[in-house]
């Protein structure tokens, strides 16, 4: 090998180290440093600041709050997840049909996905207020003695955190997968309904196949955001009635801006980011497999 | 809107003076304080820049707490409510302020509440500015409507609050999130000669039950339970609330909507259960450990703690000072101040029962009294709980 081949070779190398330094300050470091916190048990407001190992990885399985945390995230992430793939298609499949005013459509029903977390959260704790909220105000148009209290009761709090975190995200979700279906040629609906095939024989034994990777694809970022979505709740529910709309991601926030907890908060993080990165590596290999 | 920002969002107020002075307030955004604050910068012949903090009281706490446990230098006085200070008082990160509240100063003050709440270890490390006086304000309409037109004891407030004033509207309104319902818990326990650090008295039971009770009657809302002050005042002053309790600092918000009279919302004299103790909170200025403006923030001190600063203050922004004597008898701009004179003299005036966990406290607490009041846990549970609560940060 002459001397400009060994150059050329390090040549790459040496173009790639800014990002690697940079991605390495930004996020290894963090993640480290994450770590290393979650071994102390430091509390600004009381100036504690020690080592403790693996204590608060243990305390967390104790913590009620945490256990209840954990119950809600579970139902917020399988829900909403089952909601968006279902529902997501189905407008997908709307947005893909052919009408009048469709690009209309498929432009306004981004909207909500445009609008910060928050705003949404704070507009939807008067929304589902009984006296000033919309949501009762309709109802009270059918049935003019209805009272209800929607985040007060343990359910329906869940719900309505539930059915807002869908109508933010579910559109741009759609969207997503109408840009899949797109790809699929008219020729092969129109050789399909030749051969006799029905609509709902062609959804599940073309459009579904053809979908299938996409969504599935498109199942990781949402799952992981809904992993670590805090925003909405801060806003809407405070985490409340008790603790029973506190998801994981908002416990972490409050251990770690409200209550100055940075040892637990870093303990909790550092699970979640396990957690996150097992998902996204099952994930990729049910894929894999799935392409074989 | 966060403290962070502070090149954007500083407020400076200009002098020719070499001194200057970082202040870090409450109502930085409110131009009735700038113009306040301008004036006593031309008094003093100080440079003081204002530079607001977060709404949210967690937030606010939180981004305090960060700024003093960092050492940082960059504000030297933060306007602090008594959470905080009793927070921040024994953690080394205030200026002792002896020099300023002195003896004869401490005098003119609601002294027990002034030793509890900013005294740590025979020190002083806060200067009231403002008071807020738990006070209890009644809606006329529904005073005429049960003919209880003065809600003396106990037996008017339960006559008042069992009568039928329609679907919708209750007799009580309460802000009961988990951040505020301890303002709620801690006054009727005062009221019932309770005890908020003893959960196996009889007295702080029986305010804890009549509490319940007060839900379960349907006197008042469940729905309040995710209210803060501004949904509470905003159905008060919409007429859904017949009577509540709340600080006298919202009398300007009940006077501006143009509700506040005799015929509507006015003050009443606090109902006499088993005591006469109402709670108040203050304002107040804290000093920076790591300040370097330590002169010039102790001249300001000294000027807001004067006769005349409180007068000052007390008429640029409406509000009652923290000074019991300027309170009682000098002439302030406050709607209805003769009312509120009548508390001054006539009720002990407490401090809240704070810990030095305050904020996490209070939140543990309400979320616990949330669930009792909706039948989650017993009595028991919730006292022994809450029994637990108190003994973690309670040192008396």
């Amino acid at each position: 090998m002459n001397t400009n081949n060994k150059i050329k070779k390090y040549i790459p190398v040496i173009l790639i180290i800014p990002i690697v330094v940079i991605r390495g300050f930004t996020t290894i470091y963090p993640i480290v440093i994450t770590f290393i916190n979650s071994l102390y048990n430091i509390k600004v407001l009381s100036g504690i600041h020690e080592f403790i190992g693996f204590k608060n990885y243990i305390d967390v399985f104790k913590d009620d709050k945490i256990i209840s945390s954990i119950k809600f995230t579970v139902i917020f992430v399988v829900v909403s997840m089952l909601f968006h793939v279902l529902l997501g298609t189905v407008l997908a499949l709307i947005l893909n049909m052919k009408f009048r005013g469709r690009r209309f459509l498929r432009t306004i029903v981004l909207i909500p996905w445009a609008m910060p977390a928050v705003v949404i959260g704070m507009a939807a704790k008067w929304g589902f207020n009984n006296d000033y909220g919309l949501i009762n105000d309709l109802i009270r148009r059918f049935v003019p003695d209805f009272q209800f209290n929607w985040l007060i009761n343990t359910g329906s709090a869940r719900g309505a955190v539930i059915s807002m975190d869908l109508w933010k995200d579910l559109p741009f979700f759609a969207i997503l997968i109408l840009s899949g279906l797109q790809f699929i040629s008219e020729d092969v609906y129109e050789a399909a309904k030749v051969d006799g095939a029905n609509s709902v024989q062609i959804f599940f034994k073309i459009t579904l196949p053809l979908i299938i990777k996409n969504i599935l694809t498109l199942c990781i970022p949402f799952t992981l955001w809904r992993l670590t979505s805090f925003d909405l709740v801060y806003a809407m529910t405070s985490g409340g009635p008790g603790e029973d709309t506190s998801l994981i991601a908002y416990r972490i926030a409050m251990e770690s801006f409200t209550n100055l907890n940075i040892g637990y908060a870093s303990t909790l993080a550092i699970m979640l980011f396990v957690l996150m990165a097992l998902f996204s590596w099952v994930n990729i290999r049910f894929m894999n497999k799935y392409n074989d | 809107m966060s403290c962070t920002n502070n090149k954007e969002n500083k407020k400076e107020v200009k002098s020719d003076s070499f001194e200057e002075l970082n202040i870090m307030h409450i109502e930085a955004d409110n131009p009735e304080f700038i113009k306040y604050i301008d004036n006593i910068s031309k008094k003093l012949n100080i440079k003081i820049n204002v530079v607001p903090c977060p709404e949210d009281a967690n937030n606010r706490q939180a981004e305090i707490s960060t700024k003093l446990y960092s050492g940082s230098t960059d504000i030297d006085l933060i306007s602090v409510n008594d959470e905080m200070v009793s927070e921040f008082k024994s953690k080394g990160y205030l200026e002792p302020l002896d020099d300023i509240i002195t003896k004869d100063v401490l005098q003119l003050y609601p002294k027990d509440y002034v030793e509890s709440v900013s005294m740590y270890k025979n020190s002083i490390f806060s200067v009231p500015y403002m008071m807020d006086i738990m006070m209890f304000w009644v809606n006329e309409k529904y005073a005429g409507q049960s003919k209880i037109q003065d809600i003396k004891n106990i037996e008017d407030f339960s006559l008042f609050l069992d009568y039928d004033y329609g679907t919708a509207v209750y007799a009580y309104g309460g802000a009961w999130e988990e951040t505020y319902i301890y303002n709620d818990l801690s006054q009727f326990i005062n009221m019932f000669g309770g005890d908020y650090y003893n959960w196996n008295n009889s007295d702080t039971r029986a305010a804890v039950i009549f509490l319940h009770d007060m839900l379960k009657n349907g006197y008042t809302s469940k729905g309040q339970m995710i209210d803060r002050y501004e949904q509470m005042e905003q159905k008060f002053i919409d007429g859904k609330y017949g009577s509540v309790f709340m600080y006298s600092g919202a009398m300007n918000v009940f006077y501006n909507s143009g509700k506040y009279g005799k015929d509507e919302i006015h003050l009443s004299k606090l109902p006499k259960i088993k005591s006469l103790t109402t709670n108040i909170a203050t304002w107040q200025y804290v000093l920076n450990k790591a300040s370097k403006n330590k002169s010039a923030a102790k001249r300001f001190l000294k000027y807001i703690s004067s006769k005349e600063g409180c007068v000052e203050y007390s008429n640029a922004m409406n509000q009652i000072p923290a000074r019991v004597d300027v309170i009682l008898n000098e002439d302030i701009n406050v709607p209805d101040i003769d009312t509120i004179r009548e508390y001054v003299k006539d009720v002990e005036l407490k401090a809240r029962p704070l810990t030095s966990g305050s904020m996490i406290d209070i939140s543990e607490m309400g979320k616990l009294f949330q669930k009792y009041l909706l039948d989650e846990i017993t009595l028991d549970e919730f006292c022994y709980n809450a029994q637990k609560i108190v003994n973690r940060n309670y040192s008396k």
